[in-house]
């Protein structure tokens, strides 16, 4: 476990630096293209280019997903869908729901202009 | 003449508002900042790196919803300040978070730390006096939020017979 947590620490760090590189420059490129678009000048790229360049980023940001590839993130994915994973879902999600419908349940019993 | 004012958007928004930001300070303050238990602490112990990282993802999930309810809050206080007649009064917001907020304390606490026991407020403690306080700080958040609220309109009628 020891050298499963080194080299994930390790891989972070690589990841994290080359990820803040590529963020910065797709954020230029797309502040270079949204921008214009924003304040009204139509841009020689379009459009689809800016939703490229976020689509990359997004490439990007999910190839440093470390659940996805490693060794360790194999592990962890295991143990996050497993066989209790809904169940858990809607435990984790419960409470949000029983006060969405006890919110309802008031709502409807106000009356309609207080 | 004017129309008589509106609360009832403006309280709905803030409840859930209250509802949402609550949520952020169990999420932040408790599972981030102190660490003291994380979503799945009650039976997945942050002993691991793996056990820590399961969490996350579940900690993760219960932001995510928080944040649905933040937002959920925003578009119905953007569709409230819209209405002409509503009441726009700061005291009346504020009673409704506190509303919404100690409505989050009390649900989430029995749910999660006394029927689901998925973490308890103080994980090294179990379930302790500290879970009680929790639910406690519900019920006093809702009956100040209600004061207020009702504070609130009380002046508004009075102004208005003024």
């Amino acid at each position: 476990m020891a050298m499963h947590l080194d080299e994930l620490r390790s891989d972070l760090f690589k990841r994290g630096l080359i990820d803040t590189v590529f963020c910065g420059a797709a954020t230029s490129f797309v502040g270079g293209v949204v921008r214009p678009i924003s304040e009204g000048r139509s841009h020689p790229m379009g459009k689809g280019l800016v939703v490229l360049a976020i689509l990359a980023l997004f490439a990007r940001i999910s190839h440093a997903c470390t659940v996805c590839d490693s060794v360790a993130g194999s592990a962890l994915r295991a143990g996050i869908f497993d066989d209790s994973f809904s169940i858990t879902f809607l435990q984790v999600a419960a409470p949000f729901l029983v006060v969405g419908l006890t919110l309802y349940a008031l709502d409807r019993c106000l009356p309609a202009d207080r | 003449m004017n129309p008589p004012l509106v609360a009832k958007p403006f309280i709905r928004a803030g409840i859930f508002l209250g509802v949402g930001l609550g949520g952020f300070v169990d999420g932040i303050l408790f599972h981030q900042i102190l660490q003291i238990h994380a979503m799945l602490t009650g039976r997945l112990p942050k002993d691991s790196i793996r056990n820590i990282e399961i969490n996350m993802f579940w900690d993760g999930l219960f932001h995510t919803f928080t944040w649905i309810m933040t937002a959920i809050g925003l578009t119905l206080l953007f569709r409230a300040h819209a209405i002409r007649n509503i009441l726009w009064s700061g005291r009346l917001l504020i009673g409704a978070m506190f509303l919404g907020w100690g409505l989050f304390n009390l649900i989430e606490g029995i749910l999660s730390h006394h029927v689901l026991h998925l973490h308890h407020v103080v994980e090294t403690h179990g379930q302790s006096l500290f879970d009680v306080l929790f639910l406690l700080s519900g019920v006093v958040f809702i009956v100040g939020g209600r004061m207020a609220i009702r504070s609130a309109l009380d002046s508004t009628n009075r102004t208005a017979s003024a």
